[in-house]
C-alpha cells in the first residue's frame, strides 16, 4: 500500500490552475523525484500536501490521504500533528528558512519540544545527536551559532537536522541543493540519501535537475504545466521517454548535444494564465501534434507489459520505444 | 560512442592576435576586521592570465568565493586591478586615460545573470537598446531605431515587442534582451555570467543556441562563467578553473574537461550528477568547504581539502605550470609529470 496517496489534486489562485489534477504515490521507504521547469507546479503541489497554501489558493482533492488517514477531512489540530513530525519538509533556501534572530540550535531545540515534548538533557543530547548525524562539524560549537554566521551548506544541513528531528516517515525536498555549489550539492545529496536509506524514509525529491534525479532516483514523475505528464523508474524514463515534452527536455541538454554546435531547443514557453490551450496543454509546442490534441485533454494512462501504476503517460499518441541517436 | 563524431573545425594555424590578454591580473580589496580591529586584505583575485582570440570562448568555472565574479568586474573595466595588466585589442587598459577608457569599454559589455534585474524596468525594450548608441555613439534618431530593428530580429524578437516593457516578456526572452544590449556596440568581447542558470533548461538551450549562432555571426570573444559542468563542455574552446582567487588549471577544454589533472577540476568534475550512469566518475569527496577570505591558507590555498596534500603544500604556493598540454597549479602534479609517472586522470 502507498504511504502517500494523491488522486486528483487541485490548487488555484484566483483564476488561474496551478496544479490541475495531479495523481501521485509514494511508497513507503521509495525516493520519488519530481521535476518540472518553473511554474509547473511540482512545489505547489507538495505546499498544497503540507497545508501551506494560503486564502486566495483552494486546494481540493478526491483523495489525499497519508498512512491511510485523509488529510482533506481532519482538523486542522489533528493535521498539525502529522506534518512536521510524520511529513517533513526541506525548502530551497535554507538562509531564508531560518529565523534569523535565534540560534541554529534553539530552532531544532524548538521543533523537539513542540512535537516531541522532549525537555532538559535529553533536549540537548537529542539536539547534539541530530547535529552530528547531519555531519556537521563542530556539532556542539555550532549549536549556538546564528544562521548568517554559517554557509549555505551548514544551513541546509540544519534544515535536514530540523526535517529529520521527528523521524518523519516522508521527507519532501524541495530544491534541497539548487543554491548550493556543486560540491557542496554533493555532500547535502549524499546525505539525503544515506538518510533515507539508513530509515526505510520516503523520500520525495523536487528538482529541476535531470541529472540530480537520474542519479538519486528510483522513480520519476515529470510535470508540466500543472499537470503529471509522465511517471515511470528512472531508467526507463532517460532511456524511452514516452511524452514528447519528456524527450524534449532530455534533448535539450548540453550533454545530450555533444559535437554539435546548436542544442535541439524546445520553443516557446509554458502556458501561462491567459494563454492556456483548450486541447493538450502541451499542444502548441509539441513536435508530434496531432489535429485531436488541439481539442481535447489527455488522461494519466498506465502501459507497459503488464500495465502498472508504475509508468504512466498522459498523451494520445506516446512515443514508441525511441531510437536514440548516438554522437 | 565508438562511432566517429564530426570533425571539430580546423584550429587556425598561425596565432590570431587576441581580442582580450590579461596578465598578471590581481584585485585585493582592504576590508574592516570590526570596531578597533583594523583592515585586513582579502585577495578577491591573486594574478590571473590568459589570452582570448576572436570567435573563441573561455569559460570561467568555479565555486562561490572563487573570484569569478570579481574577474568580471576586472575585464569588464568597472574597477582597476590591483596589479597586473589587462589588454584590449593590444592596449593597456590598466594604463589608460579617462578619455581612452571610454573607447575600450565599448569593446567588452556584458550579460548578468538575472534578466529580471538586469534590464530597467521604467524603460521600452527600444531605449533599453538604443542608450548604448546615444551614449557612445553619433548615429541619428532613424539610425538607431534601424540598428535596433536588425538586432531585435537577430536575437529572436518581433518587432513589435520594441514598443514593450520588461515585464511583459518571460524571462527567457528578457534574456534575448539583455543579450540584444549588449551586442549593440558589435563589441570585440562578451563577459556573461552565469547567463542561464536563471533559466529552465528549455530556455537554456534558446539562450545558448542564440550566443552559438551571434558567435559564428559575429567573431565575438566570450568570456563565459558559469558554474554548470555541462553548459561549459558545449560553449567553451578554453576552461579556467578558479579557486580562491586563483586558476588552479587552465587550458583547452579537451585537455582540463576530459582528462583533468589539478584535484580540485577532478572534485568539481566528479561532484556534477550525470544522466548515464556509464557517465558517472567515482567521486572525489571533498572534505569541509572553502576557507574563509579573511583567514586565508598559507601555501596552496587548496591544502586544506586536498585529498592529495603534502607537508610541502602548506608551506609553498605552487606555481602554474605546464603539464601535459595545460596549465596545472599543484605540486603533486608536477613532481609525477617530473618523474614520468603516467599522468591519466583517474577518470
Amino acid at each position: 500500500m502507498s504511504l502517500l496517496e494523491i488522486r486528483n489534486l487541485r490548487v488555484s489562485f484566483g483564476g488561474f490552475t496551478a496544479v490541475d489534477g495531479v495523481d501521485l504515490d509514494v511508497a513507503e521507504g521509495e525516493l520519488l523525484g519530481i521535476v518540472g521547469e518553473s511554474g509547473s507546479g511540482k512545489s505547489v503541489s507538495m505546499m498544497a500536501l503540507m497545508g501551506l497554501i494560503d486564502a486566495p489558493g483552494v486546494v481540493s482533492a478526491d483523495a489525499l490521504r497519508f498512512a491511510g488517514q485523509d488529510l482533506l477531512t481532519m482538523s486542522a489540530a489533528q493535521r498539525r500533528r502529522i506534518v512536521g513530525k510524520d511529513i517533513a519538509m526541506v525548502f530551497q533556501d535554507a538562509l531564508n528558512s531560518l529565523n534569523p534572530s535565534h540560534t541554529v540550535g534553539d530552532q531544532v531545540r524548538e521543533v523537539l519540544q513542540v512535537h516531541l515534548g522532549l525537555r532538559g538533557a535529553a533536549l540537548q543530547a537529542r539536539v547534539l545527536e541530530l547535529f552530528e548525524l547531519v555531519e556537521i562539524p563542530g556539532a556542539k560549537q555550532r549549536l549556538n551559532a546564528y544562521p548568517h554566521q554559517m554557509s549555505g551548506g551548514m544551513n541546509q544541513r540544519v534544515m535536514i537536522a530540523m526535517a529529520i528531528a521527528c523521524e518523519p516517515r516522508l521527507l519532501i525536498a524541495d530544491e534541497p541543493t539548487t543554491a548550493l555549489d556543486v560540491t557542496i550539492q554533493a555532500q547535502v545529496m549524499d546525505l539525503l540519501a544515506r538518510l533515507q536509506k539508513e530509515r526505510g524514509m520516503s523520500l520525495v525529491l523536487i528538482t529541476h535537475d535531470l541529472a540530480v534525479v537520474a542519479e538519486m532516483a528510483r522513480r520519476v514523475a515529470v510535470m508540466y504545466a500543472g499537470q503529471v505528464v509522465e511517471t515511470a523508474p528512472v531508467d526507463t524514463l532517460f532511456t524511452q521517454p514516452r511524452h514528447p515534452y519528456t524527450a524534449a527536455l532530455l534533448a535539450a541538454l548540453p550533454e545530450h548535444n555533444q559535437g554539435a554546435r546548436r542544442l535541439a531547443a524546445l520553443p516557446g514557453i509554458v502556458p501561462g494564465r491567459h494563454d492556456r490551450p483548450a486541447g493538450c496543454l502541451f499542444a502548441p509546442r509539441c513536435p508530434q501534434v496531432q489535429p485531436r490534441c488541439q481539442g481535447e485533454r489527455p488522461a494519466l494512462h498506465a502501459h507497459g507489459a503488464p500495465a502498472t501504476a508504475e509508468s504512466a503517460v498522459r498523451c494520445f499518441f506516446p512515443l514508441a520505444a525511441m531510437e536514440r541517436e548516438h554522437g | 560512442m565508438a562511432e566517429p563524431k564530426p570533425e571539430p573545425k580546423p584550429e587556425p594555424t598561425a596565432e590570431p592576435t587576441p581580442v582580450m590578454r590579461a596578465v598578471a591580473l590581481a584585485r585585493h580589496y582592504r576590508v574592516s576586521r570590526g570596531f578597533l580591529r583594523g583592515h585586513t586584505v582579502v585577495k578577491a583575485l591573486n594574478g590571473v592570465s590568459f589570452e582570448l582570440a576572436a570567435g573563441r570562448t573561455l569559460a570561467v568555472v568555479g565555486e562561490s568565493g572563487c573570484g569569478k565574479s570579481t574577474l568580471a568586474r576586472q575585464l569588464t573595466l568597472i574597477e582597476p586591478p590591483t596589479s597586473g595588466a589587462l589588454f584590449i585589442d593590444e592596449r593597456n587598459a590598466a594604463q589608460a586615460d579617462k578619455a581612452a577608457l571610454k573607447g575600450l569599454r565599448q569593446r567588452v559589455q556584458m550579460v548578468f545573470q538575472n534578466p529580471y534585474a538586469s534590464l530597467n524596468p521604467r524603460k521600452t525594450i527600444a531605449a533599453a537598446l538604443a542608450e548604448p548608441l546615444v551614449i557612445n555613439t553619433v548615429l541619428s534618431k532613424a539610425e538607431r531605431s534601424e540598428r535596433v530593428a536588425q538586432m531585435l530580429q537577430r536575437v529572436g524578437l518581433r518587432p513589435e515587442h520594441a514598443a514593450r516593457y520588461p515585464h511583459m516578456f518571460s524571462g527567457g526572452q528578457r534574456q534575448r534582451v539583455a543579450v540584444a544590449r549588449a551586442m549593440m556596440l558589435q563589441p570585440a568581447v562578451v563577459v556573461a555570467d552565469e547567463p542561464t542558470s536563471a533559466l529552465d533548461v528549455s530556455i537554456q538551450a534558446q539562450i545558448l543556441n542564440l550566443f552559438m549562432d551571434l558567435q559564428e555571426a559575429t567573431a565575438t570573444a566570450y568570456v563565459f562563467i558559469s558554474h554548470n559542468l555541462a553548459v561549459v563542455e558545449h560553449v567553451a574552446h578554453d576552461v579556467m578553473v578558479m579557486y580562491f582567487g586563483n586558476a588552479v588549471e587552465q587550458g583547452p577544454k579537451a585537455q582540463v574537461l576530459k582528462a583533468p589533472l589539478h584535484p580540485y577540476t577532478q572534485a568539481l568534475l566528479s561532484a556534477v550528477p550525470a544522466l548515464h550512469a556509464q557517465d558517472r566518475r567515482q567521486r572525489v569527496p571533498l572534505r569541509g568547504e572553502m576557507p574563509s577570505p579573511l583567514a586565508p591558507p598559507t601555501g596552496c590555498a587548496f591544502h586544506t581539502r586536498c585529498p592529495l596534500a603534502e607537508p610541502r603544500c602548506r608551506v609553498e604556493t605552487p606555481a602554474l605550470l605546464p603539464v601535459a598540454g595545460r596549465l596545472v597549479a599543484c605540486h603533486v602534479v608536477a613532481d609525477r609529470a617530473a618523474d614520468g609517472v603516467a599522468t591519466r586522470a583517474t577518470a
